[in-house]
């Protein structure tokens, strides 16, 4: 994700991390990795509730995908530590257009279901630079 | 509204484009299970959660722009 930062930026994409663990954590992961966007603390778990992020089964969490995904990690040099947080709690991304409508939703049933950064950008690429997608008529 | 049932097991993927709902192009690597979400062209959830800096950040702040929330797993 980080290396499409330019991309996203060029494309008018504000990213926004989300965390459901505590403000010392999220401080601490920002200081360590640099993190370029706002990470927000949701210790509640109201977005990931509302965004359908439940908890991941047993078979995602330590299927072969996670395992790859932790491979694919450690070869760019980032091993994986004892989790001090709920690993069962799955992630996931929700693009937004500038109506506030959702575009894009995927929920990652474990560590190795990520969808591909091209994908999100293709999402957000289907509207021209600079023109809003097409407004819906509320709900009533 | 979920995607076929005999669709094979994978990750969800769901692209929403301005001619409506449709299925994504594949991608090397990555499988499709569900076509769509019911979540997709739906109001996006408001929210006003604090950044690690104490920033309150809003839904309705970023109305006009496009926002991508990723919301991670466990940090660390």
């Amino acid at each position: 994700m980080r290396q499409a930062e330019g991309e996203l930026a060029r494309l008018g994409v504000q990213p926004l991390a989300v965390t459901f663990e505590g403000a010392d954590a999220a401080r601490a992961y920002v200081a360590e990795t640099g993190l370029p966007w706002p990470l927000l603390v949701d210790t509640e778990r109201r977005l990931y509730r509302a965004y359908e992020m439940r908890k991941a089964r047993l078979r995602h969490l330590w299927g072969a995908a996670t395992f790859r995904a932790y491979w694919r990690e450690a070869r760019l040099g980032r091993f994986p530590r004892l989790p001090r947080a709920d690993t069962a709690q799955q992630g996931g991304d929700v693009l937004i257009d500038p109506a506030g409508l959702v575009r894009f939703h995927h929920v990652g049933r474990g560590p190795g279901d990520r969808p591909p950064v091209a994908r999100l950008l293709a999402a957000r690429r289907d509207f021209p630079v600079g023109e809003s997608a097409p407004q819906k008529p509320a709900d009533t | 509204m979920r995607g076929p049932a005999c669709a094979p097991p994978g990750p969800v993927h769901v692209l929403g484009g301005p001619g409506g709902e449709r299925i994504g192009a594949p991608v090397p690597g990555w499988r499709f299970t569900q076509v769509t979400s019911p979540l997709v062209g739906r109001p996006a959830t408001a929210f006003a959660l604090r950044d690690t800096a104490g920033r309150e950040h809003r839904l309705d702040g970023y109305r006009g722009r496009w926002l991508l929330l990723v919301l991670h797993r466990h940090l660390f």
